[in-house]
């Protein structure tokens, strides 16, 4: 007979490692700071190509009035709020990113630390099987031997 | 009424049985659809526009997951887009970019979006998109439809503004850069997008405030609104409404979304989980089929009940109050504890009295199992003792959800597979 309770975990247990193959046994191989340090860096990489997207777009749907100033274009001022912006843009989503990525690891973290307690529940209950069966197979071989 | 709900029986039945074909089904048929749809609004490349190479291309996509079909669909459209003119090729592939770097990377789950939202204008079922937002998702995916409706305006204008400008003989190359963004922005595009983004808002607070019918007022409310919008916007803006095509869509929407709702909401057909594991002894293949929960749409990890110890709530399958409720429900617990008791007594009191020599002690004082069984037996045969039904009993209904089917089976040293059947 197999212990439903010991199963329902497994069936637990399976379900989440199934479930979180990708993302918590992953993030479970860094620190936190190391972890949120590489959430950093990507996102730095990616908002910076966004932004220049952004940028090009803007371009693409004034590109007239970008032409025919392209001439008088004073560049110091126009560089200026090119970087201002790219600050601003770069900080609102470091924020957002930084967030996700440290709720990220905290979820994981407890989600991990559950998930080692079941694993040490479902060894405690094959200890105890483990332990009963030998029992029983003790009590069957003396009432053999009492035959 | 009663041939309907014999129907959804039965449609349920099938589903649980089938649920393996049925999905890639499901998918091979959506991507087909969407890979027609957008055939039937840019197939400018005759190698791609072909129903032989988006059969295959669905196959692919039934075998792949969900997300296969977005990459596909906007691999088609940029390549139309590439087929007709470079720079909108390379406007579309920026457009398309942009969207999933600066915000499907954070939501990756709406990304379907970006394709669904152009297929539901081809079919005049736009307000679909944003009601099924609402009622699955909630307010977040706002961000989603605005990004929809930018992918279906793109898709829109190709033919109808950026096409005459490729072919027409006079026009400069700064023209179709110019074209290209400002299609994206007229008076129809935030007319749409003020729609959308209300109709999913509403949608989802009604969703979410009521829990009884919630979700078809939902789809009623929205439907009422996005219509209401629609024709009022269009007037004061000026945008140009067909009001009969606009009535039979979101008719024609609200009907899928009632159709989403009983597989979503109804028994929860998206939580099917397939779960495969051994230990030394058993082989397990699990499917887990959560039944209907009342009330509004479950929240899997916050329901959990306090049957299992704290920490392993995470991994128990959740467990329902109403189903200890109900097995409870009517029986006086105390008095019947009071009965028990004094049956109790009056059971040791009779023993003791008539068969003082039986006691279930050796002369060692530990306890004999033997004879302790014996007397159970002997008590059950008098109808003294009830047997008790295990599959009854609370303390084993860790989760009533799942059934138990032990089926022999090789390859397994102790005797047999075990399923689990929901």
């Amino acid at each position: 007979m197999i212990d439903k309770k010991r199963l329902y975990l497994m069936i637990g247990i399976s379900r989440f490692e199934q479930k979180n193959r990708d993302k918590e046994f992953r993030v479970n191989n860094y620190y936190q700071r190391d972890y949120l340090v590489l959430a950093m860096i990507g996102n730095f990489i990616l908002t910076t190509l966004g932004y220049a997207m952004v940028l090009a777009m803007i371009a693409l749907y004034n590109m007239e009035t970008v032409l025919a100033n392209l001439n008088s274009l004073n560049i110091r001022p126009l560089v200026a709020a090119l970087i201002v912006s790219y600050l601003i843009f770069l900080g609102v989503y470091t924020v957002i990113a930084l967030i996700r990525a440290k709720l990220r690891y905290v979820r994981m973290e407890s989600d991990m630390e559950q998930y080692e307690h079941a694993l040490d529940r479902i060894s405690r209950i094959y200890k105890e099987e483990e332990r009963e069966r030998s029992i029983n197979a003790d009590d069957d071989y003396q009432e053999d031997e009492d035959e | 009424m009663n041939a309907l709900l014999s129907l959804r029986e039965k449609l349920k039945d099938l589903y649980t049985d089938y649920d393996v074909y049925i999905r890639p089904v499901l998918r091979f048929a959506m991507a087909i659809v969407i890979f027609l749809a957008i055939n039937s609004k840019i197939g400018y490349m005759t190698i791609l526009d072909n129903l032989f190479v988006i059969l295959v291309l669905a196959v692919i996509c039934a075998i792949l997951p969900m997300n296969s079909i977005l990459i596909v669909s906007i691999v088609l459209i940029t390549a139309y887009c590439f087929s007709l003119r470079m720079e909108v090729g390379a406007f579309a592939l920026l457009l398309y970019l942009m969207m999933i770097v600066l915000y499907f990377r954070f939501v990756p789950k709406d990304a379907l979006v970006i394709i669904l939202t152009p297929v539901a204008f081809i079919f005049h079922m736009p307000v679909a998109v944003p009601m099924i937002l609402g009622l699955i998702r909630g307010p977040v995916s706002a961000v989603s439809v605005v990004c929809g409706v930018l992918s279906w305006k793109l898709v829109e204008s190709v033919p109808a503004s950026i096409e005459p400008l490729v072919n027409a003989k006079d026009s400069s190359i700064l023209d179709l850069i110019q074209a290209m963004p400002k299609a994206l922005v007229s008076v129809e595009t935030i007319l749409t997008l003020i729609t959308f983004v209300v109709v999913l808002l509403i949608v989802a607070a009604i969703r979410k405030l009521i829990s009884n019918h919630s979700w078809e007022i939902g789809i009623l409310v929205g439907a009422v609104v996005y219509f209401g919008l629609t024709v009022a916007g269009g007037y004061i803006l000026g945008a140009q409404v067909d009001l009969v095509q606009e009535a039979i869509g979101t008719v024609l929407s609200c009907l899928i979304a009632l159709i989403l709702e009983f597989f979503f909401f109804s028994a929860d057909y998206s939580r099917t989980e397939y779960l495969q594991f051994e230990d030394d002894y058993n082989y397990y293949y699990v499917r887990v089929l959560p039944k209907k929960r009342p009330g509004f749409r479950n929240e899997y990890e916050e329901d959990e009940q306090d049957v299992i110890p704290d920490d392993d709530k995470r991994f128990m399958p959740l467990q329902e109050d109403a189903e200890l409720e109900r097995k409870f429900d009517g029986i006086n617990l105390q008095s019947k504890l009071e009965e028990s008791l004094k049956n109790l007594n009056t059971n040791q009191t009779g023993r003791e009295n008539s068969n003082a020599q039986e006691q279930p002690l050796d002369p060692d004082g530990n306890l004999n199992v033997a004879q302790t069984s014996r007397q159970i037996a002997e008590r059950r045969n008098n109808g003294g003792v009830q047997p008790v039904d295990e599959s009854e009993d609370p303390r084993f209904m860790t989760n009533p959800e799942l059934k138990l089917d032990m089926a022999p089976g090789a390859g397994n040293p102790s005797g047999g597979d075990t399923k689990i059947l929901g």
